[in-house]
C-alpha cells in the first residue's frame, strides 16, 4: 500500500524539544530504584530480555557455538537453584548475529536443544549504503537460512533528506521480503539528526508495518540513550493510542551494566506500562551485559565478588 | 549600604532552599537577621546553631519559634529596619495595614500559584512532564493555573491523565516517590477547594498510586471550571491543576494577565517568535520557555501585582537588603491617632483670596490630564500665593473623579509608550529639555516670586534640563543577560515598566523635584499621574504647557487640588501600579496602610526632606531601581 496523505500531515505537526526531554530522561535514571531480591528477580527478567548478539569480522563458527550455548543457559546452573530459579526456563530471548553466521547459530542452537530464534541483522548492516536489490536480497537469504528475526537499518540519507514517503516504501519493501519472520527496524539515532527526526522515523517506521522499533545498530558514536529512548517510548504509545497496534522496543549498544538494564526496564514500565515488559515486546540487545547481570547474581547469592574465571564465557 | 538587622518571617511551610536564599544574601552584604519561624521547624534553629559556633560573630542569625501573630510584633520593634514576609496573601495584606508608619521596610512575596501555557505548536509531551514539575513534585511552590490551546486540548488532557496515573506518593525521604504530603491543613485547604469547583460545575480527576490515609492528597486535575466561578479566581492550591482553554496568543495572555497574582509562568511553544512575544506579555516575575521551575541563585526570583513586589536570588535579591549610601536609619514615626477612614476624605474649604492686584487677573489653570488641559470636575479652582502674600494664580481644585480620568488616560498611554524604542523616549525626554530651555525665563521669573534668588532659579532649571538630558541617555535597552551556572542557554533579567505610576510630589523645590521625578518614571518606560507641589503647582503647569504639544496624550497627567484627598483617592485605587509619596509622615503612613489593597509597591518619604539638588539623593540609582520592576525570562536552547 502507500502512505495515506493525510497519515503524514499529522508527522510534520509533530515537536519534540530537546532540553525538555533531556530533564526527564535525568530524572528518570535518578528515581525508582531496585534493591535486594527485587533487584535479583528484575535481573533475571532482564535476562530474558536480551537478545545476545555477536556482531564482529571476527566471528567463526566456534564463538557462535559458545554464545548459543551461553544464551540456553545464561546463568550458572547453581545459582539459579539458589534462587529456585533453575526450572523456570530461563534462556535470552534471541541469538542475533551477521547473515553469514544463520546457518552456524541454528545448527548450534538445535544440537543445544533450545528453540529460541535467531535474530539476523541485514540490509547492509551497519550503513546501509548499498542498493536495494542487495538490499532485499540479503533478508531472503538470510530467512532462508533459518533466521526467524531480522533486524535491518533504514536508510538515513532518506530521512536526512526529508523523503517520508519513500522511506515508507523501503521499508513496506523490507516487510514483505520478511514475510513470516519478526521485522525489527533499526533506526540509527545517533546519526538522524534531531529527536523531531527520531519521532517521525519511527513513525514511519511502525507504520510500515515494524514489530520492533530499535535505537542503534551498536556501531555508531552514540547508540542507546535515555533521550532517544523517550522519544521512541512516546512514539510507541501514540501509535497505539491511533491504531490499537502494539509495536516492540529496542535498545542496542552501550548498555553494559546490570544498573544500565535496570534503568531501561523502569523506563519502559514508566512510559509504556507492564503490557510492554515481556520478550513479545521488549528488547534488549547486549553482548557483555549478561556477564555484568551473571556477576551481579553471584552477589546477591553468594555475597561475594566474582572473579573473571568464575563464570562461564559467552 | 547595607540595611541593618533583617526581620524575616516565614509560612508554616517553608522549604530550606527559600529560607536560605533569604537568609544568605543578607548576610552576605552584611546585615544580621532574626528569623520568626513556625514552632514545627527544627532545621532553622539548628542553622542558628550552628552561625552562633562561628565564634566572633554570635547573633548573626536568630531565630524565634513562634506562632504568625509575633509576626507583627517583630515586625514592629525599633531596630528592624526591614521585613521580608513570605506566606500566604491575607497574612501579607495584614502585615503591611499592621506596619503602616513603622520604621521597618517590608517586602512581600505572597502566594505560590504558577502558570502553565500551551500553545499548539509545543512538544505535548514534554509540556506534560513541565505540568508534573510544576504541580505534582515536592519541588512545586504551590498549585498551577493550566492554559491549553483548544487545537491540543484532547490530545493534552489524555497525555496528563497517563502521566497521572504513573505519579507516586509517599513519604518525602524515600527516594522512588515523586510527591510527599505538606501537612494536615494542605490537604484540607486542597479538599475544600476541590470540592467548591465541583459544586461549581467543574469536572475533577485524580489519579496516582497515593496512600489513603491523611495527609497525602492525590495529584488532581480540575477542568471545565466556568471562568466567572469564585474557584477560578481564587489561588490554586497544591497539588491541583486548573485546565482552561484558549483560542488564540491574545486570548491566552488576556486569561493570563487576568488574576490578581503575578509570580512565574512557563511557556510552552516551539516558534521562537510565538514563545517570545508571549514571554514578555506576561505579567508575572519569572518566565521560563519550555521548561518549568528551573532556579539558579544568580536569577532573581519575584513577582508583580498582588504576589508582592521583594526579591530573592540574583542582583534584585541584593538590593532588597541594601539602600543607598548615606541614608540614615529608619525609624518609626507612627501617629497612633491617624484615622484611616476619615484622612483626606474631606476636602477643607480654601478661603477666598484677597483682592487681585496686577493688570489683568490670570486665567485659572485646568488640570493636565490626557495630553490637555481640561476643566475639573468640581467646577472650582483655589488660588496659589506667592512668596510675598500676593495672588500667583489660579490652579484646579481636583478631586476622585479627576483621579479616575487621569488614571485611566494613563493607562490608554501605556501600551503605547511601553511599546516605545528606548531611542524614542529618549528623543522624547530631550525635547522636552530643549523645551524647558527655551522657557527658562518664565520658569526663572516663577521661582523668583517664590522667594527664590534669580541666580538659584536659573542654576535650579539647568540642573532640571540636565536632569532631563541625563534619564533621557539612560532609557535602557532590553534585557541584560545573566551568568548561569547549570543552564544551556542564556537568562535575560529584563527590566520592564511598572505601569502606571502615582507621584506625589514635595512642596519644596516645586520644579526640581517634579522634574527629578517624572524624568526617570518616563526613562523607564511608565505612564505617570502626578500631584505637583502644594505651595507652586505653577511651575509644574508651566511645563505641561510644553508636554501638551510634544508628549502622546495619557503620557503625562498632573492633577492639582488638596493634597491629602488627592494622595487618598492615589493610594486606594487598585489600579495604580506605584505610589511615590513626598509628604508629611501621616500622608507616608495612610498610603502605607491603603497600599495594603492591591499591594503596590510604595516609596514615601516619612515627613523627611530631601536634598534633590544633590546628585545622590535628586539623580541617583535608587530612582531607577523603583522606577522599574525586573523580569527574569529564561531560555534553555538545544535540538
Amino acid at each position: 500500500g502507500k502512505a495515506h496523505r493525510e497519515d503524514l500531515s499529522w508527522i510534520s505537526k509533530i515537536q519534540v524539544n530537546h532540553p525538555a526531554v533531556l530533564r526527564r530522561a535525568g530524572q528518570i535514571q535518578a528515581r525508582r530504584p531496585v534493591k535486594k531480591e527485587w533487584q535479583a528477580a528484575w535481573l533475571l527478567k532482564a535476562v530474558t530480555f536480551i537478545d545476545l548478539t555477536t556482531l564482529s569480522g571476527d566471528d567463526t563458527s566456534c564463538n557462535v557455538q559458545r554464545l548459543c550455548y551461553k544464551a540456553k543457559y545464561p546463568i550458572r546452573e547453581d545459582l539459579l537453584k539458589a534462587l529456585n530459579m533453575h526450572d523456570k526456563g530461563i534462556t535470552t530471548a534471541a541469538v542475533c548475529v551477521y547473515p553469514a553466521r544463520v546457518c552456524d547459530a541454528v545448527k548450534a542452537l538445535k544440537a543445544v536443544g533450545c528453540d529460541i530464534p535467531v535474530a539476523s541483522v541485514a540490509t547492509g548492516f551497519p550503513a546501509g549504503q548499498t542498493h536495494l536489490k542487495t538490499r532485499l536480497e540479503e533478508i531472503r537469504l538470510a530467512v532462508e537460512d533459518g533466521a526467524t528475526e531480522i533486524d535491518v537499518v533504514i536508510s538515513r540519507t532518506l530521512v536526512l533528506t526529508g523523503q517520508w514517503e519513500a522511506l515508507y516504501g523501503e521499508i513496506r519493501q523490507f516487510r514483505k521480503a520478511c514475510g513470516e519472520a519478526h521485522l525489527k527496524t533499526i533506526l540509527a539515532t545517533g546519526e538522524l539528526g534531531s529527536l523531531t527526526n527520531v519521532y517521525k522515523a519511527s513513525m514511519i517506521a511502525m507504520m510500515a508495518g515494524s514489530d520492533f522499533i530499535k535505537t542503534s545498530t551498536g556501531k555508531e558514536t552514540v547508540n542507546a540513550t535515555f533521550p532517544v529512548a523517550i522519544v521512541m517510548l512516546r512514539a510507541i504509545r501514540d501509535f497505539f493510542w491511533k491504531t490499537g497496534n502494539k509495536v516492540g522496543f529496542k535498545p542496542a549498544g552501550g548498555i553494559r551494566s546490570a544498573k544500565d538494564s535496570l534503568a531501561w526496564l523502569s523506563l519502559v514500565k514508566e512510559e509504556l506500562g507492564d503490557e510492554w515488559l515481556k520478550p513479545e515486546l521488549f528488547r534488549i540487545g547486549a553482548s557483555t551485559l549478561l556477564s555484568d547481570i551473571e556477576r551481579q547474581i553471584y552477589h546477591h547469592v553468594t555475597g561475594r565478588y566474582a572473579a573473571y574465571h568464575d563464570l562461564p564465557m559467552s | 549600604m547595607r540595611t541593618g538587622v533583617i526581620g524575616l518571617i516565614l509560612p508554616s511551610t517553608f522549604s530550606f532552599l527559600e529560607m536560605m536564599w533569604r537568609i544568605c544574601p543578607a548576610l552576605a552584604v552584611g546585615c544580621t537577621v532574626v528569623a520568626l519561624v513556625p514552632p514545627a521547624s527544627p532545621t532553622p534553629l539548628l542553622l542558628a546553631q550552628l552561625a552562633g559556633e562561628l565564634g566572633p560573630f554570635p547573633g548573626i542569625i536568630n531565630v524565634i519559634s513562634g506562632p504568625a501573630s509575633l509576626g507583627p510584633v517583630l515586625a514592629s520593634q525599633p531596630g528592624v529596619q526591614k521585613v521580608a514576609f513570605c506566606g500566604a496573601l491575607e497574612e501579607g495584606r495584614a502585615l503591611r495595614r499592621a506596619l503602616a508608619g513603622e520604621g521597618a521596610e517590608l517586602g512581600l512575596a505572597l502566594g505560590a500559584e504558577a502558570l502553565l501555557l500551551l500553545s499548539d505548536a509545543a512538544d505535548v509531551d514534554s509540556a506534560v512532564e513541565g505540568v508534573v514539575d510544576a504541580a505534582w513534585s515536592d519541588r512545586s511552590p504551590g498549585g498551577l493555573r493550566l492554559l491549553v490551546q483548544e487545537s491540543v486540548w484532547e490530545e493534552t488532557m489524555r497525555r496528563l491523565q497517563a502521566r497521572m496515573a504513573r505519579l507516586r506518593s509517599g513519604r518525602g525521604l524515600d527516594g522512588a516517590v515523586d510527591m510527599g504530603a505538606r501537612g494536615a491543613a494542605a490537604r484540607d485547604l486542597a479538599q475544600r477547594y476541590v470540592r467548591e469547583a465541583q459544586s461549581q460545575g467543574a469536572q475533577v480527576f485524580q489519579a496516582g498510586d497515593v496512600p489513603l490515609d491523611s495527609p497525602f492528597y492525590p495529584p488532581t486535575l480540575v477542568s471545565d471550571l466556568p471562568p466567572a466561578s469564585p474557584c477560578a479566581q481564587a489561588e490554586v492550591p497544591w497539588p491541583v491543576v486548573v485546565a482552561s482553554p484558549f483560542r488564540t496568543a491574545k486570548e491566552a495572555l488576556a486569561l493570563a494577565n487576568g488574576t490578581p497574582r503575578g509570580s512565574s509562568a512557563s511557556v510552552w511553544s516551539e516558534r521562537l517568535g510565538q514563545a517570545l512575544e508571549l514571554g514578555y506579555g506576561l505579567r508575572v516575575g519569572t518566565v521560563w520557555i519550555n521548561s518549568h521551575g528551573l532556579r539558579d541563585p544568580a536569577v532573581p526570583i519575584g513577582g508583580c501585582k498582588e504576589s508582592g513586589s521583594s526579591w530573592h536570588g540574583g542582583p534584585d535579591g541584593l538590593y532588597e537588603y541594601l539602600r543607598p549610601s548615606g541614608t540614615p536609619a529608619r525609624l518609626s514615626y507612627l501617629s497612633k491617632n491617624l484615622n484611616y477612614d476619615t484622612f483626606g476624605l474631606a476636602v477643607p474649604s480654601t478661603l477666598p483670596a484677597g483682592p487681585e492686584t496686577g493688570p489683568t487677573p490670570a486665567p485659572p489653570y485646568g488640570l493636565f490630564v490626557g495630553g490637555r488641559f481640561q476643566a475639573p470636575g468640581a467646577r472650582s479652582s483655589r488660588p496659589i500665593q506667592d512668596a510675598f502674600g500676593n495672588l500667583h494664580g489660579y490652579v484646579a481644585e481636583g478631586g476622585a473623579k479627576d483621579i479616575r480620568g487621569a488614571v485611566e488616560a494613563a493607562h490608554q498611554a501605556t501600551s503605547g509608550w511601553a511599546g516605545q524604542s528606548p531611542g524614542a523616549r529618549t528623543a522624547l525626554l530631550w525635547a522636552l529639555a530643549a523645551a524647558l530651555e527655551r522657557r527658562e525665563s518664565t520658569l526663572a521669573s516663577r521661582l523668583e516670586r517664590q522667594g527664590v534668588e534669580l541666580k538659584a532659579a536659573k542654576a535650579e532649571v539647568e540642573l532640571s534640563v540636565r536632569r532631563l538630558r541625563t534619564w533621557g541617555a539612560q532609557a535602557e535597552a532590553e534585557g541584560q543577560t545573566l551568568q548561569v551556572a547549570a543552564l544551556r542557554g542564556p537568562v535575560l533579567r529584563l527590566r520592564e515598566p511598572l505601569g502606571v505610576l502615582a507621584i506625589v510630589c514635595p512642596d519644596e523645590r516645586p520644579l526640581l523635584a517634579f522634574v527629578s521625578l517624572l524624568a526617570p518614571a518616563l526613562a523607564h518606560g511608565n505612564t505617570v499621574v502626578m500631584v505637583p507641589s502644594g505651595a507652586c503647582p505653577l511651575l509644574a503647569l508651566e511645563v505641561c504647557q510644553d508636554m501638551a504639544t510634544l508628549f502622546p496624550a495619557g503620557l503625562v497627567n498632573v492633577v492639582t487640588g488638596d493634597r491629602d484627598h488627592l494622595t487618598r483617592c492615589l493610594a486606594l485605587h487598585q489600579d495604580v501600579q506605584a505610589l511615590w509619596y513626598f509628604g508629611s509622615a501621616q500622608g507616608s503612613q495612610f498610603v502605607e496602610w491603603a497600599s495594603a489593597g492591591n499591594l503596590k509597591p510604595v516609596w514615601v518619604s516619612r515627613g523627611l526632606p530631601r536634598a534633590w539638588e544633590q546628585e545622590a539623593e535628586g539623580a541617583g540609582p535608587e530612582l531607577g531601581l523603583r522606577a522599574a520592576r525586573t523580569k527574569a525570562l529564561w531560555l534553555p536552547m538545544g535540538d
